[in-house]
């Protein structure tokens, strides 16, 4: 327990950080600086800003298996909630800012959208999954809270498609407005690739290699002699041998 | 195909009486709301019933005014720029449209390139249009121009002609948009023959009474207010009468969601936008779309016997 409440100035960052996107969107909005069409703006950009906090969330593993960071391991959390706030405030400015919460209007468009039950499933998942963000869920839930919040790739993966759907073109073809979601997708993938057992197990081994290398350089004394001065720490000397002798 | 008789409306039909007296005393005034106060400084005085910004204001045939000049210069669809409608404006101020010609050809009796400044000498009217982009948003933009009937009689369509296709310029130097791999350059567009002979299909010139902005298409783009945006094709460089129906930019980007036709309609769905409803620039809330953009009257005829929901 007391272990989660340390200071983490990077989580720290992130809770101060994270609602500035907001701040400077309703800032725009109210000072007329949001496009002469502000309520589809609003709500594009929420929207954008939310797939941006889902990435990153989603970066944080893969960030920590790439350069051994494991504080980053705790943003995860923040980042996913500011994630669903973005996303739920898209939502919002859709239903409540464009449609003005008329159903009749908003279901005679879009009872045959495919994107706009995609973007549901999506935010379906990201509310389950922030409702269930606390430690009392976590301890709760034991093992099944793991499987859980595993979703929040499948997440990712509907909200690219909820992207790839509302941009003007096609995807299969490669023609049309496509940057958006192509930059999304490719982020999506590049953290997914990361997450296999086997390549993460092969990155992992291969960043302990290199770090072993530079290890033994700087133990061997021929070479380096100013070395001496600041021996390596007898763990990371350890691994680094382990890691030698595994080639 | 049916060709019957075009219905046709004089300018002075589409606004009503009292808004188009004033919108030609502001034409004459030839500015913004501050003319009145320019004129009086330039030594004309003002008479009476000289517009005031009350006056000025102009409306579509419905009523609805028109939108403002800042509106319908800083929030542009045009492709070749960048796909980011805010920023269009800046992008093109400084694309060249002069010299220009507009090359009239294909199954024509007499081919023939237009200078800018003889397609300029036609006849111009001011017309209020309403404008629906498939983004479902729309405005009431104040068009100068002159039918495209005009130009098709002077170069007198072959009767094997049935379908006008346009071509948009490509000019690498000035249109970065033009470097995404995305599109199928150029921008083309088309109508079918008697569409384009219809009285509504403008070739427009200029907006507010001022020449056209190259952010809104300048030298030359087509208005036809009863159709999505997307066909009103701006810095047209080439027409030509053609027997089959021409691709079309949006047509082979997504043939399922921007049809040859793309007539404004509420019933015919489309996948990622709403058409029952759109919001007209400036209003807080949504209106109901109207079937042909509100033009029924004047195109309904064109498409008599045709399904509008296979031929979308």
């Amino acid at each position: 327990m007391t272990a989660e409440k340390t200071a983490n100035p990077l989580r720290t960052a992130v809770n101060i950080l994270s609602p500035i996107p907001l701040v400077v969107l309703v800032g725009a909005y109210f000072t007329n600086n949001l496009t002469i069409n502000p309520i589809q703006a609003a709500t594009q950009r929420a929207g954008d800003i939310a797939i941006i906090f889902l990435l990153l969330c989603l970066a944080c593993s893969p960030v920590n298996t790439l350069f051994d960071l494991p504080k980053v391991l705790k943003l995860r959390r923040p980042l996913g909630l500011w994630a669903f706030y973005y996303a739920s405030l898209h939502m919002l400015s859709y239903v409540g800012l464009d449609y003005g919460f008329n159903f009749a209007f908003f279901n005679q468009d879009h009872a045959d959208k495919l994107y706009v039950y995609v973007g549901l499933i999506t935010l379906t998942l990201l509310s389950a999954l922030a409702f269930t963000s606390r430690r009392w869920w976590k301890v709760k839930l034991g093992k099944n809270w793991k499987k859980l919040h595993k979703l929040v790739y499948l997440a990712g993966a509907v909200a690219v498609l909820h992207l790839a759907l509302v941009i003007k073109g096609n995807l299969l073809e490669l023609m049309g407005d496509l940057w958006k979601p192509i930059a999304a997708g490719s982020v999506l993938l590049a953290a997914l690739i990361l997450r296999i057992p086997a390549v993460k197990t092969w990155v992992i081994a291969q960043r302990q290699k290199i770090r072993a290398a530079r290890v033994l350089k700087t133990q061997t004394p021929s070479l380096q002699p100013a070395a001496l001065d600041h021996p390596a720490p007898a763990g990371e000397v350890r691994v680094a041998e382990k890691a030698l002798k595994s080639e | 195909m049916r060709t019957g008789k075009i219905p046709s409306i004089p300018s002075s039909e589409i606004t009503p009486e009292g808004v188009y007296l004033n919108r030609r005393q502001f034409m004459k005034l030839a500015g913004g709301a501050g003319a009145a106060a320019l004129l009086a400084a330039c030594g004309v005085q003002p008479t009476e019933n000289v517009a005031t910004p009350e006056t000025l204001s102009l409306a579509d045939e419905l009523g609805d005014p028109a939108n403002t000049f800042e509106q319908i210069t800083h929030y542009n669809n045009y492709y070749e720029f960048t796909t980011d409608k805010e920023g269009v404006a800046n992008l093109a101020e400084d694309f060249p449209t002069t010299p220009w010609q507009v090359e009239v050809g294909g199954l024509v009796q007499n081919p023939r390139t237009y200078d800018i400044d003889q397609l300029r000498a036609f006849q111009q009217e001011e017309r209020i249009y309403r404008l629906r982009c498939v983004e479902a948003w729309s405005m009431v933009i104040p068009w100068t121009g002159f039918p495209l009937a005009k130009l098709l009689a002077e170069v007198e369509p072959m009767t094997s002609a049935r379908y006008v296709a346009f071509t948009t310029k490509m000019d690498e130097e000035h249109m970065p948009g033009l470097k995404s791999p995305f599109y199928p350059w150029p921008y083309t567009e088309g109508l079918r023959l008697d569409e384009a002979m219809n009285d509504l299909a403008l070739l427009v010139t200029g907006l507010y009474g001022k020449d056209l902005p190259p952010q809104d298409g300048a030298p030359i783009r087509l208005a036809v207010p009863w159709k999505y945006g997307f066909k009103s094709v701006k810095s047209i460089v080439k027409i030509d009468l053609v027997e089959e129906m021409p691709e079309t930019l949006w047509n082979t980007v997504a043939a399922n969601e921007y049809g040859f036709y793309a007539n404004v309609n509420p019933d015919v769905h489309h996948p990622r936008w709403s058409q029952a409803t759109e919001r007209r620039i400036g209003e807080t809330k949504r209106r109901e779309t109207l079937l042909f953009n509100g033009y029924s009257e004047q195109v309904s005829a064109l498409y008599e016997g045709m399904s509008l929901y296979s031929n979308f």
